[in-house]
């Protein structure tokens, strides 16, 4: 049987892992909210994408917005 | 966008509509990091006297004659589709009349405040409010001594330990 080798991570790292997403989402949070509608419409289409590739059909409230930014 | 809150904003103006704040996920939005969303939720007090079998209609006769069609419960105002709602019981009629003003995409517009849309998933309490929630205690600045008072005033302390005990903000 090979020898595993077992990696443990240090929790300090894991513990600034997480505070670093945080810090992240935190950040994204205090966009412009002109730029968060534009990022919406972007989640949007990859959605609508994904659902189509996988044979799903989008119903039609789920339209990406033709809208003048 | 700017389109949208011209026209709603003029439902305001042409007394069709008294007062109205964005709510859902276009008002939490304002407050966490987006994720996917396909309408704007409108809170509204109409003015005049109300029709109480058809409350909503001088909304859709306003869309009727501005050639906006209406998709199921949403009227699609400039490529955006809008769905107006009455405020539905005391939470939200209380989170309409303290809403905030606010200026996007250089329009006027009013939005509910963090607090209140916070109570507002917790009474409601979908899968999505839940989530939605957790991600407010980590990345919105919010006023939790306002939002205590809302739940104590609202009946919703019990759910709130029960889900969320003392693990935020």
């Amino acid at each position: 049987m090979k020898n595993l080798m077992v990696i443990t991570m240090d929790k300090s790292y894991l513990l600034q892992v997480a505070e670093s997403k945080v810090s992240y989402h935190k950040k994204q949070a205090k966009m412009a909210y002109e730029e968060k509608v534009k990022i919406i419409i972007e989640l949007q289409k990859i959605k609508n994408e994904f659902l189509l590739k996988h044979g799903k059909n989008t119903t039609s409230n789920m339209n990406v917005w033709r809208i003048q930014l | 966008m700017k389109k949208t809150l011209q026209k709603i904003n003029d439902l305001v103006e042409k007394k069709i509509i008294e007062k109205y704040a964005i709510a859902g996920g276009m008002a939490q939005f304002y407050y966490i990091e987006p994720s996917v969303t396909y309408d704007l939720d409108l809170i509204v007090h109409i003015s005049g006297e109300e029709n109480n079998l058809n409350p909503l209609s001088p909304i859709y006769y306003w869309a009727e004659d501005n050639g906006y069609k209406t998709e199921g419960e949403h009227i699609i105002i400039e490529g955006m589709p809008v769905q107006f709602l009455l405020a539905y019981n005391e939470l939200i009629e209380d989170a309409l009349l303290n809403c905030a003003e606010i200026t996007i995409f250089d329009e006027k517009t009013f939005i509910l405040r963090a607090e209140y849309l916070m109570a507002i998933m917790l009474q409601t309490g979908r899968m999505t409010d839940k989530e939605r929630l957790a991600r407010f205690f980590v990345e919105a600045e919010f006023n939790k001594e306002k939002f205590l008072e809302l739940i104590k005033q609202f009946g919703l302390q019990e759910v709130y330990e029960k889900s969320y005990g003392d693990n935020n903000g």
